[in-house]
Order: C-alpha cells, then structure tokens, then sequence
C-alpha cells in the first residue's frame, strides 16, 4: 500500500524526468539543425479543416516549395475564420505576432496594418515580370498610400443561387430584376417553399443583401466612392434600404432567418428547402458537395437589376481580397517575398481548377472539373468591368461593425431609410 | 515569528501567480479603457470618455445589464429553489440516490457548446422539439421561431443556463445537508416538529453558509456567463440576448473598439466584486440572528 505523500513524490519525480527528458532532445535537435544553415519561414492561414480541400492543395505546394528550396523549411499554422481573425487581431494588436507569411482577406485590415507598419511593403522586391504576370486590377485593393504590399491570390463573386425545380413547381421565373424577384417571392411562398435563405445570423450575410441592392440602386463606382470615403450616401442607398425592409415585409426571408446562420443557410439550400440563396460565388462548390441534394438543379444568376438603378451587368460583387502578407518583422524579407508570390500563385492556380474562385494570374486553368454552375459564373462574370468588394472586407472593423447593425436594423424593421443612411454616415464622423 | 515566516514563504508562489494572471491585467485593462484604440496602430487617450460612454450612453449595454441582472434574478429565484427542493429529495434517502444524483449533473460536465447545440435544436422553428410538440397537441398556432425572435430569444437562451447548473447547485447543497448532523432532526421530532418546520426553522439556517456560497456563484456566474449565449444567438437577433461579456466580446474582437471593451471588462469585475460584497453584507446579518438563536 503506498501512501498518498509517496504517491505524490513519485509523481513529481517523474515531472521532472520528464521535463529534463524533453529539454534535452530539443536541445540535441537546436545544435545539428543550426550547422546547416536552415532557414525556417512561419506562416500562418485559415485552412484549418482537414475536409477542405485547399489545405490539402496548400500542403502539397509547401512540399514541393520545401523540395524546390533545401535551405527553408515552411512552418504552418491554422485556425478556424473566426479564431483567425481574433489571432491576428490580438497578435498584431501587440507585437507578438510570431509569423513571417500571413493570410488576410480583408482590405479594411491590411490598411490598417499597412498604416501602423506592421506588415512589409514589397515594392522593393517585387519585379516587372511578376506585375505583368498577374490579371488587371488584381491588385487594387494591395495598394495602400503609393505602395504595393501583395500579389493576388483569387476572386470570388456575389451570385444569386436559384433551385430550378422549385421555381417550376412554383410556377415563377428566375429573377433578373428586382421586381420579378418579388413577384417570385410572393409566388414561392403561396407554394410554401422559403423563398430566400439566407443566414442573418451572421452579420456579413446579411449584409450581402444590402449591398446588392445598394449597388445596383447607385452603381459600383458610387459605392466604391462611398467605401473611399470620396462622398457620402445619398437617396439611392436609402431606396436600397427600402427594398431591404420590402423584402422582410413579403417574407422573402421566412421567420427564421434571423436564428440562421450561413453555415445553415449553405446546408437548407443544398438540401433543397429552399428556392434562392445569395451568396459568394464559392457556394458552387457546395451545391456539387456529396451530400448536397440539389445537383444539377441549380443556376447562377447575376444579382436581379434594379429598374431604374444605375447598376448594370458589368457590375459585380467581390473582387481580389484574399492573399498572403508578410510580417514586417520578419528577419528573412527576401525569402518571405519569394514563398508569398510563390504560394499567392499556386493556390490562385489550385482554387481556380477546383472552381472555388477566380484566379488572379495570367497561368492557364485546367478547366476540366468544372461543374455547370461554375461554367454559368465564368460566363456572366466575364462581363465584369466594376466591382465592388464586400464592404465588411474593406470598411475598418469600427464603421463595419457600424454598418452591420445598421443593416440588422433593418431586418428588424427598427430603423427607417432615412435614419439608415444618417447612421452610416455619421460612422464616417 | 518561525511560523508566520513559514507562512509566507509557502504563501508567495500562488500569490505572485494571482498578481501575474488576474490582478495585474485587471489594471492594464482599466488603463486600456482610458484609450482609443482599434487594436492595431496608435493608441489615443481619451480619460474617462469610454466609462462615461457605458455608463450613462450606450444603450446596447445598459440592454445587456438588465438582461444579465434577470439572469442572476432566474438563477437565484428559480434554479436555486429547486436546486435545494431535489437536494432535500435526494438527502432524505430516496431509492438509487445514486444514479439520480449522477443524471443532475451530466449537464455541468457537458461543454456549453453542445448544450448549445442541443437546445438550437430543441428551438429550430421548423424541427425543433418545442414547435413539433406544439403542433402534435393542437396548439400550432403557437408555434415560432423562438430564437430570431426578439421577445423570445433571451428567454430561450436562459433556460438552458438554468438547467445546466442546476447539478452543480444540488451538489453542493446535497453535502450541506449531509453535513447536518442526525441529532439535531432527531432532537426536533421529539419536541414535535412537522416536516415543514424542521425545514424552514432547522435545515435552512444551519444550511446559510452553504445557500450563500451557492448565490454568490449564481449572481457572480450571470454576470460574466458568456458561453451559451454566444453559442446559441450571438447577442442577436439585434441584441435583444445580449449580455455584457458578449458585447464586450464584440467590442474587442470585431467592432475594433479594444479600448471601449477593456472598459466594460473592467465594469464587469467591479460589478462581479460589488455583488459578492452585498451577498456578504446581506448574510453576516442573516447569520449574526441564526448564532443569536
């Protein structure tokens, strides 16, 4: 029998075993790695989820950089969106952030990391032939006060998503325009389908209704104005509040939406309950996933015009926002540059064959995988000449967050056009 | 003079550990709510702009204090009384004392996440438990999508967080009542006392110290409870299930306002310190009148 104080003392002892054990071997591997010279790049992203396929395309580039590159050796770390982006938020916030290479989507945060010079302009290293290798105005949104702080990975647009099978039971037409997207509502409903899923929970989705509409009421280029911060809303953006508040009204959203989040949102439509979704055009991939239900009966549309609006078919929401950045506090700028164009390009490679985006380089795309949704996407969105990006993507976090409950609001029906486009202006104050 | 050395020495560890992870951010905080700050870039001092702003003008939070304190009036006024009641059950010497204890407190051990999800289902409008029972006895029209509705969205976040703490409480109350000795019930019956009576005059006070440890968790734990609500709603739908943790979570993490949220997590300790000292106000009185008896 040994007694609880024996207990104890053999556990610690053991501890601390362990603990001398384990220094040891570290220190072993510290000295034999330091002759060679190895340099060792910390790169951090968002696919975390080993059923994505983007992480398994993303380790096989890291591989074949590691082969292509003895000297450096890539040391990845990932996380969920939203624990991402509280990781970067907090690790910047500081000066912890302990990584060479970073993932980003969102313009409104590399600006304010460019501002406060916590990532590295890349100005000096990059070359002719790289800016003339990558897509027109792939870069846009890289470029902060007169310098370039990354190379393009890939695009996405906004698409409506319509169930055809649905819309034939219903007896309605797939909207192109706004009031024909009413008209389809009120006749989806009286079938008692759910006309538009859409997940409100979380807040960028809804937002995404919005800023459809506000652009295609005012036109990309007087949106992209107002995100510049170039001019102020004016009645177009409040007719696009009205129509937000006419589409609650219709129950062109059901009664549930505000509990759905997008996850959720993905999942009803692809389960076939319901007849439209607005969403990325990323959601292609969904509607061709294994469990989805609705294969094949699916058509991407350009979100419905508005008559009368000043948005026309040349206008898209989306745009280049996701890439690799690089840490200012890197002790390796050089080799850091050489791996973020090099895993910009291959993932912009790897995401367009798998039709989850656009590609932000002139490399041919192996198209042979591509589902029909996806052949519909390219096709209409080929016509883009404006874009406007998402506006949580481009806005700083404090006037996103602003605008994002002003646009619940509305979904609440607790703020009028009127006061909707004085509480988004004042964000600006 | 050896001893209280002694003391100290063995003392010092868990209190430099104390200062280091609790006490020294507590002042940071303090200090970073004097700034405005988006977490990235410059800091901008402000003084005490971001505690005037949550006391007296952000009506979002003044929201989230209320629903925090019907919180803490739902732990203390309804998950504490039957806490106590099935504790008396159980420490009267039911049959399978045992297994009924252990099914009280599966909840406590489960992580809110899956007790979130698990009632997001029971809510669902359209599969969820509460709406298909409705409609199975005739009352569909009663049926609704619980948690995107504003009136009802709270509500629904805080039956769960009743139900999942309701273990622990009958736990540490079931000890206490195991505590009491036998005599003192023996003692009663002989002079004649009714089962209510030895209730309400023997087990309840000699029970205080235990129901105050047990309130001052429940007040305590509403006021900074985070989990479920952040799970289940968000805070949505339009901050009708907000509480103060949530909104300061907001702040910090996505609304760019780092200085603002340090603010309220600093009002949230002070409102979490002042509520233990009235508790304890409330019953060294309490327990001066039962030593008095």
């Amino acid at each position: 029998m040994i007694s609880a104080k024996k207990l104890v003392s053999i556990l610690l002892a053991g501890a601390m075993v362990f603990g001398l054990t384990a220094c040891s071997s570290k220190n072993s591997g510290g000295t034999s790695s330091s002759s060679e010279e190895k340099i060792t790049l910390k790169v951090w992203h968002q696919w975390s989820d080993d059923s994505n396929n983007l992480r398994k395309h993303y380790n096989e580039a890291v591989e074949q950089y590691e082969k292509s590159h003895p000297n450096i050796k890539i040391v990845s770390d990932s996380l969920a969106t939203e624990a991402y982006k509280t990781k970067l938020q907090t690790a910047f916030a500081g000066n912890s952030a302990d990584c060479d290479v970073f993932y980003d989507w969102s313009p409104g945060r590399t600006k304010s990391l460019a501002e406060s010079g916590k990532i590295l302009a890349i100005d000096d290293y990059v070359d002719e032939e790289t800016l003339n290798s990558v897509k027109e105005g792939s870069l846009d949104a890289f470029k902060m006060n007169g310098k370039l702080y990354s190379l393009p990975m890939f695009s996405w647009y906004m698409c409506l998503f319509c169930n055809r099978e649905l819309f034939e039971q219903a007896g309605a037409k797939e909207p192109t325009t706004y009031d024909e997207l009413i008209d389809a509502c009120k006749k989806l409903s009286a079938k008692g389908f759910l006309p538009i899923v859409n997940g409100t929970k979380d807040a960028w989705n809804a937002c995404f209704i919005y800023e459809f509409l506000a652009m295609r009421e005012n036109g990309a280029e007087a949106v992209n104005n107002y995100l510049n911060g170039n001019s102020k809303m004016g009645d177009g953006f409040a007719d696009a509040a009205k129509k937000v508040i006419e589409l609650v009204n219709v129950g062109a959203f059901g009664d549930s939406t505000l509990a759905t989040g997008s996850t959720d949102a993905d999942t009803i439509f692809t389960t076939g309950k319901a007849a439209m979704r607005i969403q990325g055009s990323w959601f292609a991939g969904n509607c061709y996933a294994d469990d989805s239900t609705v294969k094949g009966k699916v058509d991407a549309l350009p979100v419905p015009l508005v008559n009368g609006g000043k948005g026309d078919e040349t206008n898209f929401c989306g745009g280049f926002t996701e890439s690799f950045l690089i840490n200012s506090n890197t002790k390796h700028p050089k080799e850091a540059y050489e791996f973020m164009k090099y895993i910009n390009r291959t993932m912009g490679k790897y995401v367009a064959q798998d039709s989850l985006g656009f590609d932000g380089w002139k490399d041919d795309v192996d198209t042979s995988n591509w589902n029909d949704i996806w052949k519909q996407i390219a096709d209409m969105t080929s016509k883009c000449k404006v874009s406007t990006l998402a506006w949580d993507t481009f806005l700083d976090s404090a006037k996103t967050n602003a605008h994002q409950q002003d646009v619940l609001a509305l979904f609440v029906n607790k703020i009028t056009p009127e006061d909707f486009v004085k509480n988004e202006n004042a964000s600006w104050e | 003079m050896y001893k209280k050395r002694s003391i100290s020495v063995f003392v010092l560890p868990s209190l430099l550990f104390y200062t280091l992870i609790i006490v020294i951010p507590i002042f940071v905080s303090a200090y970073l709510g004097l700034f405005k700050w988006s977490g990235i870039g410059a800091m901008q001092f402000i003084g005490l702009q971001n505690y005037k702003k949550l006391l007296f003008s952000d009506e979002i939070f003044r929201h989230s204090i209320t629903n925090s304190l019907i919180l803490a009036g739902a732990s203390v006024f309804i998950q504490l009384p039957i806490a106590f009641i099935l504790a008396l059950i159980l420490s009267s010497g039911v049959r399978f004392e045992k297994f009924f204890r252990t099914v009280y407190f599966i909840p406590v051990i489960l992580s809110s996440m899956v007790i979130a999800q698990l009632w997001l289902r029971i809510f669902d409008s359209n599969y969820g438990l509460v709406n298909a029972l409705l409609r199975a006895v005739g009352l569909g029209q009663y049926a609704q999508p619980w948690l995107a509705n504003t009136n009802t969205a709270f509500t629904c976040t805080v039956i769960p967080a009743i139900w999942q703490y309701i273990g622990q409480y009958i736990l540490i109350m079931y000890s206490g009542l195991k505590a009491i000795p036998d005599e003192i019930h023996e003692a009663a019956k002989i002079d004649g006392a009714n089962k209510w009576q030895m209730t309400t005059r023997i087990t309840i006070p000699l029970l205080s110290p235990v129901i105050k440890v047990c309130i001052i968790f429940a007040m305590t734990g509403s006021f900074k409870s985070f989990d479920l609500v952040f799970a289940m709603t968000n805070g949505g739908p339009f901050h009708s299930s907000e509480l103060p943790s949530t909104v300061m979570y907001t702040n910090l993490f996505s609304a760019g306002a780092y200085g603002y949220g340090s603010a309220q997590a600093v009002f949230i300790v002070i409102e979490c310190l002042i509520a233990t000292l009235i508790i304890q106000l409330l019953f060294k009185k309490s327990e001066a009148e039962v030593s008095a008896v």
